[in-house]
């Protein structure tokens, strides 16, 4: 019984939950609460002026955020058309989890602890928000990491679905 | 060449139409953009995903340990 690959599937499940988080962070943090921007504790949002380069810097966010969900897509296409890369849910799902969570944990590290660019709600509870931030990251990627886990064993290959007559499901 | 074409690409998006609703604080946030902090603020935009970028390339490139019965990878 041959061995299979799980990386090339497990790597474009991570890249798309890192995009899909950043977009989370972005749309209901930027955007709708307007709990902090890209700079805002560098560059307080306070004006027309400061608000708008911040908007720029947001939009920077993004196009990173936009450029990783493309690059899983495309990873997960080249996944499916090999013969030795298992095509399975859980291992997609739990990658996708732990992404997300790595997304949490990689930004809440770098830009709200060392950096100080921006902080998750900024003000008297900053510290208490961004260290859910980071435990929530931290959660996603346990849970991500125990359905990945479950996926192990599973070894059906696309290409071995593509290759079965119509009707044998 | 390639970083000739994507400032080109980036400049023509920044000055789209779109981006010049604010006709009179236009010239004060492309100052506030294009300051002497530009290069460092991307870098330090950017670090997060490279460092992302780096966990993806080791998941993908890390050989799995194979399962009793299974043929290791070639």
């Amino acid at each position: 019984m041959r061995a299979l690959n799980r990386g090339p599937l497990l790597s474009a499940g991570v890249l798309l939950g890192v995009g899909l988080g950043g977009f989370f962070d972005g749309i209901l943090l930027h955007q709708i609460l307007q709990w902090h921007n890209m700079l805002s504790s560098h560059l307080p949002p306070d004006d027309l002026v400061s608000a708008k380069v911040n908007m720029f810097w947001d939009g920077l966010f993004h196009a990173f955020t936009w450029m990783m969900t493309l690059a899983g897509v495309m990873m997960l296409f080249r996944a499916g058309r090999r013969p030795d890369v298992p095509w399975s849910s859980r291992n997609l799902t739990g990658a996708m989890l732990g992404g997300w969570g790595l997304f949490n944990l990689v930004e809440g590290v770098i830009d709200h602890q060392l950096l100080g660019l921006h902080h998750v709600n900024p003000g008297r509870y900053q510290f208490e928000w961004d260290m859910g931030f980071l435990i929530f990251g931290a959660l996603l990627m346990i849970a991500g990491w125990l359905i990945a886990r479950g996926g192990r064993r599973e070894r059906t290959v696309r290409g071995a679905i593509r290759g079965e007559p119509l009707g044998a499901h | 060449m390639r970083g000739v074409a994507v400032t080109v690409f980036v400049m023509s998006l920044l000055a789209s139409p779109a981006a010049l609703a604010c006709t009179t604080c236009r010239p004060a946030v492309q100052a506030g953009i294009f300051d002497e902090h530009f290069w460092g603020r991307l870098a330090l935009t950017v670090l997060p995903f490279l460092v992302i970028l780096l966990v993806v390339a080791v998941l993908y490139r890390v050989r799995p340990r194979t399962l009793p019965g299974e043929e290791p990878l070639g």
